[in-house]
């Protein structure tokens, strides 16, 4: 039961097939971010005998392809939030089950999601990267990445409620 | 909610004429979404891509690889309980009625005669573990067969995925009688070992089996013509107890096609009417009998004009 | 028959309630735990609550646990519907009253055996 490079592009593809319906490949890693593009990165955190994060990342063209499958809509007629809020979805349906892989007991915070251009993201509490896999579909980057936090952390006010 | 798009209208049709040339079997273009996943299983093991799976199907419709792909497209779609309304009748009236039956000698052999991945089974192993502890010291018997050595090997592994459990199979069941392994789930032993597979051909003589209290063969007539129906019928009810029980999918009927069989009161039931003579010697091999164990706990040699149950041996 | 949906993501909403729709049933949706109390409370003949764990305000464990103590809801089939898979948890959720389990992800197979087995529709093979 380990969390490999492997298990995350089946956990990924398991989502993306079953809800979604796109295809999805494995891929090396995307051209670097120019910091022009918008992109949408969703983030769960994973709380209890394992403690980390898991966030997914796209373009928004295809964050916008997924919500409309999600939302039975044509692309062009999905409205922002739809976008955020299915990115939310999709992150939070990957990272619960990656959860599966890491130690247990734990617990899911709700999604937040990221939207906009060349922004960083930091974890809460200090924090390590453990994996970070690249694949694509319909030619267009989707990553996810597993942060672990290797000190721990006190949870803000606003995880507590999530978590409980 | 539409599955993958990967497989072109080419491509389904090459897949379905290797598939009728090796097994007889028409499929129709709508089953194709439903076996893209095997076949994309197929193709990937060997680093092809769909499209180029069909090419080589094309260009050689007799080799191994062609084999192989007529085999995944076998595997009929199945989940676990798949018509709760008929798990219901068996669990309410069919094997209730079988359990009184056979108080005297603790003994109940049931054969999922079309098994594919096994779900069936064990859907029936899950029934009698969980509502008939009656049966604990009982003689019980589940043999689950198929034509699919791949659909086989991966009932006999029971590692279901999370897709697979979510489907039909009640949640109460899932947390008392499966283990979980990440995203995998397998049924505990006190399930599994009530079950043993065996690779058999319905369409060819069958080996010397224990006699059936309880037949389950569902979705399979469906595909074959009315001569090939009534021979599968005949050799069924052969290895069955003379009161013993035969199930049909819902759009299947043993009306018209064997009279030795009558509908019972609860739909998809048969009841054997004419069974064969139970006495040894019979053509179908009384019980008990040397051949019976054939199937059963051990090896024993195949007896003249029966195929010895091989796994792994050509059967297509 | 009335179904509610309760979900804090309106994407999963949409696909739950669309699927729920397609079986026949006419649909409410709520946000979280105490917006589907709210809603239950006006839909009382609703049959079915598919309903998720994790969810603001109030999720879906104690929404579960609300329903139950309440005998006006007796008849009401209550499904969850969850990324959290591990098995302690599912208990927990059944001995809390739930009917059934679905984890995510899921395809509309899955929703139409999982009702199915509770007797409100008939798998659409």
């Amino acid at each position: 039961m380990h969390l490999t490079d492997d298990n995350i592009f089946r956990v990924t593809e398991s989502v993306w097939t079953l809800i979604l319906g796109l295809e999805l490949q494995r891929s090396g890693p995307p051209e670097p971010d120019r910091g022009t593009e918008r992109t949408l990165l969703g983030s769960v955190q994973i709380a209890g005998a394992w403690e980390g994060a898991g966030q997914v990342q796209c373009p928004a063209s295809l964050a916008r392809r997924a919500a409309a499958t999600m939302f039975g809509v044509a692309p062009e007629a999905v409205e922002r939030d739809q976008i955020q809020d299915a990115l939310g979805e999709l992150a939070n349906m990957i990272v619960g089950n990656l959860k599966a892989f890491l130690p247990q007991p734990s617990r899911l915070s709700l999604p937040t999601v990221v939207d906009g251009v060349g922004y960083t993201v930091r974890i809460p509490g200090s924090s390590r990267e453990v994996a970070r896999v690249t694949m694509r579909s319909g030619g267009e980057p989707l990553v996810v990445v597993v942060h672990t936090r290797s000190t721990p952390h006190r949870a803000t006010p606003l995880e507590r409620a999530a978590r409980s | 909610m539409k599955q993958g798009g990967g497989m072109s209208a080419a491509d389904g049709a090459a897949f379905r004429e290797v598939a009728r040339e090796l097994t007889g079997i028409a499929l129709s273009p709508e089953k194709d979404y439903f076996v893209e996943g095997r076949l994309e299983a197929v193709a990937r093991a060997r680093g092809l891509s769909l499209g180029e799976l069909a090419q080589a199907v094309r260009s050689a419709p007799r080799g191994a690889l062609a084999q192989e792909v007529a085999e995944a497209l076998l595997i009929a779609e199945t989940s676990f309980f798949r018509d709760p309304g008929l798990f219901e009748v068996l669990r309410l009236q069919v094997l209730p009625e079988l359990i009184a039956a056979r108080r005297a000698e603790r003994r109940l052999a049931l054969w999922s005669a079309a098994c594919a991945t096994g779900q069936e089974p064990y859907s029936l192993a899950l029934l009698l573990v969980e509502h008939f502890p009656e049966l604990e010291g009982w003689d019980v018997d589940i043999l689950a067969t198929d034509l699919s050595q791949q659909a086989l090997d991966y009932a006999a592994s029971a590692v279901y995925t999370q897709h697979e459990v979510n489907r039909g199979l009640p949640a109460r069941l899932l947390v008392r009688h499966f283990e979980r392994e990440a995203m995998t789930w397998r049924p505990r032993s006190a399930v599994r070992r009530l079950v043993r597979f065996a690779r058999v051909d319905l369409l060819r003589p069958l080996p010397p089996l224990p006699r059936m209290d309880l037949v389950l063969l569902r979705n399979m007539l469906i595909y074959h013509d009315v001569e090939t129906k009534r021979g599968v019928l005949a050799s069924v009810r052969g290895r069955m107890r003379s009161d013993g029980r035969l199930v049909l999918g819902s759009a299947e009927t043993t009306l018209y096609l064997d009279a030795g069989f009558e509908p019972s009161p609860e739909l998809g039931v048969y009841r054997v009417k004419d069974a064969p003579s139970e006495a040894p010697g019979g053509g179908a091999g009384g019980r008990p009998d040397a051949g019976a164990e054939a199937l059963d706990r051990g090896p024993s040699a195949p007896r003249e004009g029966v195929p010895a149950v091989d796994r792994g041996a050509p059967c297509i | 028959m009335d179904a509610l949906v309760i979900d804090d993501s309106r994407a999963m909403r949409t696909i739950l309630g669309g699927m729920l729709t397609d079986l026949g049933f006419r649909v409410v949706q709520a946000t979280d735990g105490r917006d589907a109390l709210a809603r239950l409370a006006e839909t009382p003949a609703a049959r079915l609550a598919l309903v998720d764990w994790n969810m603001p305000e109030m999720d879906g464990l104690a929404f579960i646990r609300a329903v139950r103590a309440d005998r006006a809801y007796e008849g009401l089939k209550l499904v969850v519907v969850s990324t959290e898979t591990e098995q302690a948890q599912m208990a927990t959720a059944l001995e809390a009253g739930a009917d059934e389990y679905v984890m995510k992800p899921f395809t509309r197979a899955v929703i139409a055996e999982k009702l199915g087995l509770l007797g409100l529709a008939g798998p659409s093979a």
